[in-house]
């Protein structure tokens, strides 16, 4: 059975008829394309409109015919150029090449399943079959090659661009420094594999979700779908938005590059925009979807302060947003197709908006990574987030499996530094609080989840109550990225007795980073997890660099016009943990973690997912660093971890245990936590003179003791 | 210590403290450079670009460049720039160029204290309501561009009015400056960072204001005087 990638097409009906072909016709193998690869000729991009990779036949290109009739001169020019573009690529890689010639056949064929007799269009030079030749053409080719070039000619195909992840340029002397380490990593990390490949490609016409943990790549894999979209559809008007501000300058830069490969031109930014959520007046790099939307429907725009009055602490976008989806009178087309990058951090009336903006067949596209939502509760699922139509039926429902990618390679982050982020996410190694049964602070509603973020089971079950030990395979996590320092300087946890002992120790630890593991000012980020501290807590490390000629900066308020910063400004970045997101280095520097440990109740979901994303910033090295006992706690959790062989072993959560681990760790505002706080103490007062007998149960009157007897009935 | 190393360092030191307390983001370090006769040149990386300032350039794009081509000492937490340039001839300083450039597309560090101070996200969601200012003192001690009253050796200008030179007393000191700048532009109602500055050498400006000047509004830049710590009254510097 020949395994489909349904890329986006410009001509449904032979698509469909072709696909039907092969589905009738079980007995071929291989892998089939449609609507790609695009080429990218200086007369502009080239699309193919399907491509059949088999062991049998080699390279077969269908040029499709949607009609009936064509001129059989422009037949034989796009077979001709078809084929040239294809040997071009393939002959790009010298895997390929014997003797100076491509030792793969490449055929061409024109698919025209329209027409009822196409023996009159075949010529000498060219084939032209519909479904009832085509068989028998295809049958004829005997071409057969290889395991090894099929699986190279396969992997030059698919590679939608081989955009090197880093264009640093970087003079290491010493062998085996730090920076020396670095830049072999940054060497093997060129291609796209398959599951990226097929996240690009695959294209639906409607809603499409990508989940992908963290440094699995969905960011280049949402610009290079852009840069597809873009060049297979010049006519449609484009978006690609996300939540961390300072993502657009890599979106802007990725974008630009993978149009320039796929189309020989740079994009014209008016019909492929990358743009913010929110928006401003002023237009320009201010402009945002909401913005545009307000502006289109004539609705109030709110800003931050406004919104914040109105709809109240945490609520602000979402109130905004709805605000507005109320407003609008009528439908607006404004857009072809939406690409939406952390998807986690919107309210869902976000993404409602975003489905409201889009011409049929609601081309949106969400990534999305469970762990790394900062402010909003787990993403829900679709038929939460569109909610219904007015019989029930719900708008969105990710039926088609083309319809909910998931990309479970972790390309940034070595197994234990994963591993290590996920243990404390979700709080595997946490001592239970007082009179809790279990220590964690948020499981997966779907314990297959686990499998498709990368974890295999080494032994036990996902069953309530029974003992579980998960690890990280090599296939998820791919050993390059941990091979090259040992497992105790890949990550380190550090308690300090004092903030300043910890300033003194990041100061001493960065000096020795420029001075002598050849490391540059921007392989290291600091991070300071808490929002509310960063700047009053980054400062004094900030000023003793200063003091030692090595440059720094705090990643503020987004002041960068739309230019590339070239090599010359090179600058340790600063930042607190919303910021966090645009960047990642090869040495991460976590100070004040000791803000994330939690307490017995409040907020914990949140501020475990604010280490799991500090730590998951680094490429190569993490130093979790902090003060005082929280600190200790957290690094006995680090302890178990590496004393369990980087491995996940606990008890997983009852049913119960579950509902219980959701509402007790769920986000909280600090009124919330506040109003716990209090009745918790009336409540433990409330028992102590009961117990003291200062009070007698029976004094609370037959209706109190009622309502407390219904309100407490455990089921 | 020579003029131009003591200037320096001030501004050096006016930079570290203003880092230590993470109310600039980003930074530059001064340089001073011998520019032949017994004059020199103290400015900080990029300042070649600042003719851009007099451009006819709309002040969006005057402020792209300068954050582009990083040029300035430092920038404010809510994006504003200094820059801070001086020339020292024969043992004085002949010239300055002391400027400040705000941002133009997000509402400043006054209109939203707690969000830069909690270094929220959405801090840039926010409609700028306020009018942009930019501020420069420039001085010039030769007699090449002096008039009195329409060109004063030291003045100060408010915005982009070319003709705008409100006369000022004498040259100012780079902790002068910074501290003017702070506790006008910076001040969050409770914090007053202009105590964090250093401050710095005591320079002895001679006072270059015209009496025809004096008759005008002008601004009194106060000399420098010791500390005097028996004072209850916070000293001028």
């Amino acid at each position: 059975m020949v395994s489909v990638i349904n890329g986006s097409t410009t001509k449904p009906v032979a698509t469909a008829r072709l696909l039907d072909f092969f589905n009738v016709h079980s007995e071929y193998d291989g892998v089939l394309y449609t609507g790609y690869p695009v080429i990218g000729c200086p007369t502009g991009p080239l699309s193919i409109d399907a491509i059949w990779i088999s062991k049998a036949r080699g390279v077969i290109v269908f040029c499709l015919e949607e009609g009936r009739t064509v001129a059989s001169s422009s037949l034989s020019e796009s077979q001709e150029e078809c084929y040239a573009q294809i040997c071009a690529k393939l002959m790009r890689s010298r895997a390929l090449l014997r003797k100076r010639k491509l030792c793969v056949e490449v055929s061409v064929v024109t698919f025209m399943p329209a027409r009822a007799n196409v023996s009159e269009f075949s010529t000498e030079e060219c084939d032209v079959c519909n479904v009832d030749s085509l068989k028998e053409w295809i049958d004829g080719i005997e071409a057969p090659i290889d395991e090894i070039i099929y699986t190279n000619v396969l992997s030059i195909i698919q590679s939608v661009s081989s955009i090197r992840k880093g264009v640093k340029k970087r003079t290491v002397e010493i062998e085996n420094s730090r920076g020396w380490r670095l830049k072999e990593l940054e060497d093997s990390i060129a291609n796209l594999d398959n599951k990226q490949g097929q996240a690009v490609i695959e294209s639906f016409e409607g809603v499409q979700r990508i989940r992908g943990l963290a440094g699995s790549g969905k960011t280049v894999v949402l610009a290079l779908k852009a840069a597809y979209l873009y060049a297979k559809h010049p006519d449609w008007r484009i978006a690609v938005t996300f939540h961390t501000r300072s993502l657009k300058g890599q979106f802007k830069r990725f974008i630009n590059a993978f149009v320039l490969e796929l189309t020989g031109e740079e994009p014209d930014w008016r019909d492929l925009e990358i743009i913010h959520a929110w928006g401003s007046a002023g237009g320009g790099q201010n402009e945002g979807l909401y913005h545009k939307f307000c502006l289109e429907h004539e609705c109030v725009w709110r800003d931050f302060k406004s919104a914040e009055m109105l709809f109240g602490q945490g609520n602000e976008f979402n109130g905004a947003c709805s605000e507005a989806l109320g407003c609008a009178k009528k439908h607006i087309d404004l857009y072809d197709a939406i690409l939406v990058d952390e998807a986690q951090d919107f309210p869902p009336a976000f993404l409602r908006l975003c489905y409201e903006m889009l011409a049929e067949p609601k081309r949106l596209v969400y990534a999305y990574d469970e762990l790394q939502n900062l402010g909003f509760s787990a993403l829900s699922s679709p038929e939460e987030i569109f909610g219904a139509t007015k019989d029930g039926t719900p708008l969105v429902t990710l039926a088609d499996s083309k319809q909910d990618i998931i990309l479970k390679v972790c390309y940034r982050n070595s197994g234990p530094v994963l591993t290590t982020a996920h243990a404390l996410g979700f709080g595997i190694y946490r001592i239970p609080p007082q009179g809790g049964t279990t220590g964690l602070v948020q499981m997966f509603d779907n314990a297959q989840l686990w499998r498709e973020v990368g974890y295999d089971v080494e032994r036990g079950t996902f069953s309530g109550g029974e003992d579980v030990i998960l690890y990280r395979s090599s296939e998820s996590s791919p050993d390059f990225l941990a091979r090259h320092s040992d497992a105790n300087d890949l990550i380190m946890f550090e308690v300090f007795e004092s903030k300043e002992a910890q300033d003194a120790w990041v100061v001493e630890q960065i000096k020795k980073n420029i001075k002598e593991d050849e490391l540059m000012p921007d392989d290291i980020i600091v991070i300071n997890p808490n929002p509310f501290t960063t700047r009053v807590n980054v400062g004094p490390i900030r000023e003793k660099l200063f003091g030692l000629m090595i440059p720094t900066h705090i990643c503020g308020v987004d002041t960068t016009p739309d230019v590339f910063f070239d090599d010359n400004n090179r600058s340790i970045a600063f930042t607190g943990i919303f910021r966090a997101k645009g960047n990642e280095a090869g040495m991460v520097y976590v100070v004040n973690s000791e803000d994330c440990y939690g307490g017995a109740y409040g907020s914990n979901a949140l501020l475990r997912n604010r280490l799991f994303t500090a730590i998951t910033r680094s490429k190569a090295w993490v130093r979790v660093l902090g003060v005082g006992e929280n600190m200790r706690r957290l690094k006995d959790e680090f302890e178990q971890v590496k004393q369990n062989g980087f491995k996940l072993k606990f008890r997983y959560p009852t049913q119960d245990e579950l509902k219980q681990i959701k509402i007790v760790n769920r986000d909280m505002t600090k009124d919330e936590e506040f109003e716990i706080a209090f009745r918790r103490d009336q409540a433990l007062q409330l028992v102590k003179g009961l117990k003291d007998g200062k009070i007698q149960k029976e004094d609370l009157g037959a209706e109190m003791l009622e309502e407390l007897r219904k309100i407490f009935a455990m089921d | 210590m020579k003029l131009q190393y003591k200037l320096k360092n001030d501004i050096n030191e006016i930079t570290s403290a203003l880092v230590g307390r993470s109310v600039i983001e980003d930074q530059n370090y001064p340089y001073v450079k011998e520019c032949g006769g017994d004059s020199c040149k103290i400015g900080f990386a990029g300042d070649q670009m600042v003719g851009l300032g007099l451009s006819s350039a709309s002040y969006e794009t005057i402020y792209n460049g300068f954050v582009g081509g990083r040029a300035f000492n430092f920038m404010m937490l809510d994006g504003g720039i200094v820059q801070m340039s001086y020339i020292v001839q024969g043992g004085e300083v002949s010239a300055h160029r002391l400027a400040y450039y705000p941002n133009p597309r997000i509402g400043s560090f006054q209109e939203h204290p707690d969000e830069y101070d909690r270094d929220d996200y959405l801090t840039e969601i926010n409609e700028r309501r306020n009018v942009l200012t930019l501020v420069r003192f420039d001085f010039d001690a030769s007699e090449r561009s002096f008039k009195p009253v329409l060109h004063p050796r030291s003045h100060l200008t408010l915005g982009q009015y070319s003709r705008c030179r409100i006369p000022v007393s004498a040259p100012l000191s780079p902790v002068s400056f910074v501290r003017f700048l702070l506790r006008h532009f910076y001040s969050n109602g409770s914090t007053d960072f202009a105590q964090i500055l250093p401050h710095g050498s005591t320079y002895d400006f001679d006072r270059t204001l015209d009496p025809v000047e004096a008759q005008e509004i002008h601004v009194e830049v106060p000399k420098i005087r010791p500390i005097d710590t028996s004072s209850p009254v916070p000293c001028h510097s």
